[in-house]
C-alpha cells in the first residue's frame, strides 16, 4: 500500500489516534481550523465554518474517550457538508440568496448517521444554487477555486466539497449528485467522488432539486476513507419513501485489491470520443491499469449507451421536477421573502428577486416542458428515453461487471469562461448523466494529471445495488495507481 | 421560445421577470430547446415512462405516533409571524 507523505491526513488515520489517544479530537479540530484560515481566503471553499460547535463537539468527544466510552468510525473526524444538506444549528442556504439567514431545526439522515459515529461537522461548502450548476459559480455568494489551479472552476455543484478535500482542508466531505454533482468536481479536483445506487442514502434533510436523481455522497482522498462514510450513511430510513428497506452492506470489509476475474466494458462513448486529448490519453492509461490489476477489458462496441441523448433527456427531466419541488419557496415561510402587498406579487417578487440567473432559467424549462400542450412532447418523451437508458445499461451489464472511462470530457476550465453559454455548460455532465438517469452507482477516482497539471478522474460506474463491488474495483485502481492521498500542490505548502 | 411564451411561463411560475432578462432568456431558452429537439431521432412508441430508475413500489410505515419538530422552531424561520400563524397578505377584502 502506497503511504502517502505531506499534507494528507486520512479519516481513518484520525480516528485510530483519537481512539487510542495518541491525540485529542481538540488537537484534530484546532488543526483543521487552521489549516482553513490559512486556505480558506485562496479557495473559497466553504460558506460557514462552524469554529465554536466544532471545538465543543471535539471536547465532549475528548471526554468520552478520557472515560473509556469512546467509538465510533470516524471518531473524531472533521467532516465538511454541502450547503443543500441540513445540519441542525447551521445555517442552509443552498447557495442561494432564497434561502439566506433560514437555519433548519433538524439535521438530514446522513449527517445524524455521521454524528453518531462520532464526526465533527466543521462547516457547511459553497455549491451552484440548490445544485444547478458544473463549476459552483451559480453560488449566489462566491465562487470556489480549484486548488490545483486558482484560476480555475472546482466543477460542480458539489465544487466546495471537492475543493476543500482537495486543498487537505478536510479528509471527509458530504456532496449530492444530480447529474454528476460529486463526481464531476472530484474529478476536477483530483480527488474521489462516489454516488451510490438511488436509494442506498437517504434523502431526508437533503433540499429537494430533482427528487428522482437527487443521491446524497462522500468525497475523499482515499478510497478506504470514502467506503467508510459511504457505509456510515448508507441504509434504511422511514422519512424517505423512496430510501431502499434493506441495511447496506459493509462497504470497507468488501474492499480487496484484486481484479481477477473481473470484467471491464469499454465503451467509445467514454473513451475514444472524449472531447480532450489528454484526458483520453490517461484514461487510456487507467485501463491498461486495470488491465495489470488483474481485469479482462472487454469491448462494448455492439451497444448503444445513448450517450448522445444524456444531456437532452436529464435536463428535461431534472428541471421538470426541480419546477415543482422549487415551488415552496414562496417567500412565506423561509428566507428573506419580498413582503409586497398582495399575495401574488409576494411570490413573484420573491422569487424573481432571490433566485439566480441558472435557477431561473431551470425553472421555465421544467414549467414549459410539464405545461399544457407541450408534456407529452418534452416531459413524457424524456422518460421514455430514459427508460431506452435503464435497459442500455442492463444490456451491457449482461456481460459486463463494469463499465469504465472519463467522468469529465475536459478538465477543469477557466472561471468565467462557460457561463454565459448552457448549452455548453450542460455538456460538462454528458458523462456522468447516465449512471444518474438510470438510478446506478457510480465512482470518479484520480487516475492522472494532464501536462497542465489538471487532475483527471476514472469514472467506474456498476449494475443497481453493486455499490461494494464499485468501491472495491476503484480501491484495486488507487492501490496500483500509487495516487492515494495525492492533494493539490497548494495543500503542501501548508503541511 | 419567443417572449410571448416566456412571459406565459413566467407566470405560471411565479417569477418576477424583467424585459431585458426575458429578451435574453428567450434566446437562450431556444437554444436550448433547438438542442433538446435530437430526443425526436429517438423512436420511443410503445416504452413506458419511467418516472424513477427503478420501479419503486409504495413504500408504507405503521401509523404510530412520533416526536415532530418543534413549532417555534419551525416559525424561527419565517418573515412575518404573529401570534404563532405565518402571516401573509390579506387575501380576502
Amino acid at each position: 500500500m502506497t503511504s502517502p507523505a505531506g499534507a494528507f491526513r486520512s479519516a481513518v488515520s484520525i480516528r485510530d489516534d483519537v481512539v487510542h489517544g495518541r491525540r485529542s479530537a481538540r488537537e484534530v479540530i484546532e488543526e483543521t481550523l487552521a489549516r482553513i484560515d490559512r486556505l480558506e481566503p485562496r479557495v473559497d471553499a466553504f460558506l460557514a465554518v462552524d469554529r465554536a460547535g466544532a471545538l465543543a463537539r471535539a471536547a465532549e468527544i475528548d471526554a468520552e474517550v478520557t472515560a473509556g466510552r469512546a467509538q465510533g468510525r470516524l471518531l473524531g473526524v472533521p467532516v465538511a457538508v454541502k450547503d443543500n444538506i441540513c445540519v441542525r444549528g447551521l445555517p442552509a442556504t443552498c447557495a442561494s440568496r432564497i434561502l439566506a439567514g433560514y437555519h433548519p431545526p433538524f439535521s438530514a439522515h446522513a449527517v445524524e448517521r455521521v454524528l453518531a459515529e462520532g464526526g465533527v461537522v466543521i462547516g457547511k461548502t459553497n455549491c451552484d444554487e440548490f445544485g444547478m450548476g458544473s463549476s459552483t459559480e451559480n453560488s449566489a455568494y462566491k465562487p470556489t477555486r480549484n486548488p490545483h489551479d486558482l484560476e480555475r472552476v472546482p466543477g460542480g455543484s458539489s465544487g466546495g466539497s471537492a475543493a476543500a478535500v482537495a486543498a487537505g482542508m478536510v479528509p471527509l466531505s458530504l456532496g449530492s449528485d444530480t447529474g454528476g454533482s460529486i463526481r464531476q468536481p472530484a474529478s476536477l479536483c483530483g480527488v474521489i467522488g462516489f454516488k451510490p445506487t438511488f436509494g442506498a442514502v437517504s434523502r431526508f434533510g437533503l433540499v429537494a432539486f430533482a427528487s428522482s436523481l437527487d443521491q446524497i455522497g462522500p468525497l475523499g482522498a482515499s478510497l478506504l476513507d470514502v467506503a467508510t462514510l459511504a457505509s456510515v450513511i448508507a441504509g434504511p430510513d422511514a422519512r424517505d419513501s423512496t430510501a431502499l428497506p434493506r441495511p447496506a452492506p459493509d462497504f470497507v470489509a468488501a474492499l480487496s485489491p484484486s481484479l481477477e476475474g473481473v470484467r471491464i466494458g469499454v465503451h467509445r462513448d467514454y473513451v475514444e470520443d472524449v472531447a480532450d486529448a489528454a484526458v483520453r490519453a490517461l484514461i487510456g492509461r487507467a485501463l491498461e491499469t486495470l488491465r495489470e490489476a488483474g481485469a479482462r477489458i472487454v469491448h462494448l462496441d455492439g451497444v448503444d449507451l445513448l450517450s448522445r441523448y444524456a444531456v437532452p433527456a436529464y435536463y428535461l427531466v431534472a428541471n421538470s421536477e426541480a419546477s415543482s419541488n422549487l415551488a415552496r419557496f414562496d417567500g412565506l415561510r423561509y428566507g428573506p421573502g419580498a413582503g409586497a402587498p398582495d399575495l401574488l406579487s409576494t411570490y413573484t417578487a420573491t422569487r424573481g428577486r432571490l433566485f439566480g440567473e441558472e435557477v431561473k432559467r431551470r425553472i421555465l424549462l421544467g414549467t414549459f416542458a410539464l405545461s399544457s400542450g407541450y408534456h407529452d412532447a418534452y416531459y413524457l418523451k424524456a422518460l421514455r428515453v430514459r427508460r431506452l437508458f435503464i435497459e442500455a445499461f442492463q444490456e451491457a451489464f449482461r456481460n459486463v461487471d463494469f463499465i469504465a472511462g472519463a467522468t469529465s470530457p475536459i478538465p477543469a476550465f477557466a472561471l468565467g469562461e462557460k457561463i454565459d453559454d448552457p448549452v455548453t455548460m450542460y455538456q460538462c455532465d454528458v458523462l456522468t448523466i447516465p449512471a444518474s438517469l438510470a438510478g446506478l452507482p457510480a465512482v470518479s477516482v484520480p487516475c492522472g494529471r494532464t501536462p497542465q497539471g489538471l487532475p483527471v478522474g476514472l469514472q467506474i460506474i456498476g449494475p443497481a445495488l453493486a455499490d461494494a463491488r464499485v468501491l472495491s474495483c476503484a480501491f484495486a485502481f488507487e492501490q496500483r495507481s500509487g495516487l492515494m492521498g495525492t492533494l493539490a500542490p497548494l495543500a503542501e505548502e501548508v503541511a | 421560445m419567443d417572449r410571448t411564451t416566456v412571459d406565459w411561463v413566467a407566470r405560471l411560475a411565479r417569477l418576477e421577470i424583467d424585459e431585458r432578462t426575458s429578451a435574453r432568456l428567450a434566446a437562450q431558452l431556444s437554444a436550448i430547446l433547438e438542442y433538446f429537439r435530437s430526443l425526436e431521432q429517438l423512436a420511443t412508441a410503445g416504452i413506458a415512462p419511467a418516472a424513477h430508475p427503478g420501479d419503486l413500489r409504495g413504500s408504507t410505515r405503521p401509523d404510530e405516533e412520533a416526536a415532530a419538530s418543534a413549532a417555534a422552531q419551525l416559525l424561527a424561520n419565517v418573515p412575518r409571524t404573529r401570534d404563532g400563524f405565518i402571516q401573509v397578505p390579506r387575501i380576502i377584502e
